[in-house]
């Protein structure tokens, strides 16, 4: 079984990744309530964007992370 | 949907704190779980259903007429009772009143939806750009499949006397030859020349029939 890792300090690409899908959270929040159509052809591709990005962005951490500890 | 909306943006927003703030623990079980949760499944999950709240309202008239271009186009939609087409069909309750615009101008087809969408965010863009300011026309002509689709069943439809007078009139009609509304059979859907403005004062003696049901 693993133990606890005693590093604290955040890959860039989780903080990153975490403040993309954070921020499309409250993009795709903000067009449930605004309900203008200018607004939702705003927001609505860029929430989706974003939360492409944060994706993108953990999934490449997490695997650079796996691969310096040689789990891949 | 608002509300399921609501808590599955609060409940990633948490996982997403947890995650960031808690990540010295990265290494304990169960820990790639809550980061497969946290950046992952409540965001797809979140998406999803934003999506569909989004796409159901888009469907909506309010949501048409939310354009200061399609302001009359939505004011001609309570004009009266026999005329115009889109009147009839709302007034009548021949379409469901709260998306009467996507009831009549969404293909009936395996794209009808995606292709709506994409003609909307070209209205945006071409309002943003300044075009579209006058009357506003259909990028093609008015699809009878478009009728046929609730009217092709209706016995009334296939009643009507016009409809019988032509062996091949069932033939062009599908085949888009003859026209519903182009070929001066039926009357426009919208009016634009400000005639709604008259609303209420209308005389007309249009036979309600012809529209069917």
């Amino acid at each position: 079984m693993s133990t606890p890792s005693k590093s604290t300090t955040l890959p860039r690409g989780i903080r990153w990744g975490a403040i993309a899908v954070a921020s499309a959270y409250l993009f795709l929040l903000a067009s449930l309530f605004i309900r203008d159509a200018l607004a939702l052809v705003i927001l609505l591709p860029l929430g989706i964007l974003l939360f492409l990005i944060g994706i993108v962005l953990w999934g490449l951490a997490a695997w650079n992370e796996a691969r310096s500890k040689g789990m891949l | 949907m608002t509300w399921i909306c609501i808590a599955l943006a609060a409940l990633g927003l948490a996982l997403l704190l947890i995650v960031t703030r808690a990540h010295g623990f990265r290494g304990a079980p169960g820990w790639r779980l809550l980061a497969f949760t946290a950046f992952f499944a409540v965001p797809v999950l979140f998406v999803v259903s934003s999506l569909q709240a989004d796409l159901h309202h888009m469907e909506t008239v309010q949501f048409c007429g939310s354009c200061h271009v399609m302001e009359r186009y939505v004011k001609s939609l309570s004009y009266d009772d026999d005329e115009p087409l889109s009147s009839v069909h709302v007034r009548n309750n021949f379409v469901h009143q709260k998306t009467a615009c996507y009831s009549c101008h969404v293909d009936y087809a395996m794209f009808g939806s995606v292709k709506a969408k994409m003609n909307g965010l070209h209205h945006v863009i071409a309002n943003l750009q300044g075009k579209g300011r006058g009357k506003i026309e259909l990028y093609s002509p008015y699809k009878n499949g478009n009728c046929l689709h609730c009217h092709g069943p209706s016995q009334r439809f296939r009643e009507v006397e016009d409809h019988n007078a032509e062996a091949d009139f069932m033939t062009r009609v599908q085949a888009g030859t003859l026209s519903c509304v182009q070929s001066g059979c039926h009357d426009e859907g919208h009016y634009w020349d400000g005639k709604y403005d008259e609303a209420g004062t209308s005389e007309s003696d249009a036979d309600t029939t012809e529209a069917g049901e």
